[in-house]
């Protein structure tokens, strides 16, 4: 390993990678990514490839609407393809009021140009017709959702960053950060690395990387579960949401269905243990809504997490009180959806251009200063 | 014997040529090449392919067989069917 390099990311998940990236595009490339595990082991290859602009800040609308029209480029680009679909996504409501609230959100939705559609069961049916739909009154529909392969898109950037100078440490945990003569010291566990300029990408576990600076980072890793079932000939359009318990699934480029649904029950905080509770809670509610999939079996099942923050809403900033320090975590389950905008807002913090976004909305000392509205369509 | 053409994992179509293409890329974790390759991740989850896939990775890296690790295994340990996950409740409850 290299041990001086004029930008260090810590981790090579996908918000580090997209980072990386629009740094490359900057024309700064003397950057080494630091990995504690395998390539983007943490969230970004655990999940479950959904992407959608239908939320209810204007903090996730604005980068969710960004990244859609960037993830329609970036396979050119990287010469890759990772299988990004807008098959949209579909909000089901079975009680009136979660139909008057996914009508606030499409309202809402629609100040910043989204094409959002509240609909009635007749069209529910229409979009998905192979879902029972006795149960349901209405829902919400925005045919620019979609979904994606996550791995391909990983890969692409590895491969792009690699071959533009770029030096990606997998296996190479950051045990302390110090700072001398303007510099970050960073003692790792593959040797010592010295940069100008760090960012924290370290997801689940950026909270503990901020203690390494002495900043408080007030996010934490939830688990979540997901599925995939056996490869089926297509039948489901978009994305299936439901409000009730959380429930989502689509069926990705290779035929198989993917899903989740919002535990009951204790979560747990270890990431890597899954749970029979859920599998069993799952399937329940997929034969009570796809009767035809009772005996399609579900092929594999894993946990990963939600990198939770207070209001549900990313931090995007420099880390308060340490110089050329910043901070991208707290995306509460939708930091691949997001990751192309924020890789363009990090790297103009980064290089000290103004992102294209607002950046007093994702300041981490909202907590401190109490002023935050809460996203509340965070699903599974 | 192996060749170019031998598949190593046949639920998803991979050959010995496209692990060892992404190898020469730069990829050596067993994990990473999981991922890229799609190796193991079909109807058998590894059950055929996992040791196989294990050895010529070995080979190729010069990593000794003994330290070779598994991928990480997911349950359920043979597809099961959705009906079958959502009727263990009901029995469950037939039987008190």
């Amino acid at each position: 390993m290299r041990d001086h390099a004029q930008v260090a990311i810590i981790g090579s998940g996908v918000t580090g990678l997209s980072t990386a990236y629009s740094l490359v595009n900057k024309g700064l490339n003397d950057i080494v990514i630091l990995e504690k595990g395998h390539l983007a082991s943490g969230a970004s290859t655990r999940n479950g490839g959904g992407v959608r602009a239908q939320f209810t800040t204007e903090e996730n609308i604005l980068l969710a609407k960004w990244s859609i029209q960037r993830f329609r480029q970036l396979g050119l680009e990287l010469k890759v393809n990772f299988w990004f679909r807008q098959g949209g996504y579909l909000f089901v409501a079975e009680s009136e009021q979660e139909l008057v609230s996914l009508r606030n959100a499409a309202e809402f939705q629609r100040r910043f140009g989204l094409g959002t559609k509240v609909i009635d069961c007749d069209r529910v049916q229409e979009i998905v017709p192979c879902m029972d739909c006795s149960g349901i009154i209405g829902g919400s529909y925005r045919r620019g959702d979609g979904i994606l392969f996550p791995f391909p898109l990983l890969i692409g950037y590895a491969d792009f960053l690699r071959s533009h100078g770029t030096d990606i440490e997998t296996h190479c945990e950051v045990k302390h950060i110090a700072q001398a003569n303007g510099e970050f010291v960073l003692e790792t566990s593959r040797g010592e690395l010295r940069v100008e300029k760090l960012v924290n990408a370290g997801g689940g576990w950026s909270s503990g990387v901020g203690r390494m600076l002495g900043v408080n980072i007030p996010t934490r890793p939830v688990r979540h579960q997901i599925m995939a079932g056996e490869p089926l000939a297509p039948f489901l359009k978009p994305m299936v949401v439901t409000l009730r318990d959380g429930f989502y699934m689509s069926q990705g480029p290779r035929g198989e269905l993917i899903g989740g649904i919002n535990e009951s029950g204790s979560r747990g905080s270890d990431p890597g243990k899954s749970s029979a509770a859920f599998c069993e809670q799952f399937s329940s509610r997929v034969v009570s809504l796809f009767p035809m999939l009772s005996s399609a079996r579900m092929m594999r099942q894993w946990a990963g997490f939600y990198d939770m923050s207070p209001d549900a809403n990313p931090v995007l900033d420099r880390m308060p009180g340490v110089e050329d320090a910043f901070v991208a975590c707290g995306y509460s389950g939708h930091g691949f959806m997001i990751s192309p905008a924020v890789g363009e807002f990090m790297s103009c913090l980064v290089t000290g251009k103004k992102p294209p976004f607002p950046t007093e909305p994702y300041r981490l000392s909202r907590f401190e200063e109490g002023n935050t509205k809460s996203e509340s369509l965070v699903i599974g | 014997m192996v060749v170019r053409k031998s598949f190593i994992c046949l639920c998803e179509d991979v050959t010995v040529e496209e692990l060892r293409s992404a190898i020469r890329r730069g990829y050596t974790d067993i994990e990473d090449l999981k991922r890229i390759t799609g190796i193991g991740t079909g109807p058998c989850q590894g059950k055929q392919c996992l040791h196989i896939y294990r050895e010529i990775l070995a080979e190729e890296t010069g990593i000794r067989i003994e330290d070779m690790p598994l991928t990480t295994l997911r349950p359920p340990i043979v597809p099961t069917s959705f009906g079958a996950w959502a009727s263990r409740d009901d029995d469950e409850e037939a039987d008190r």
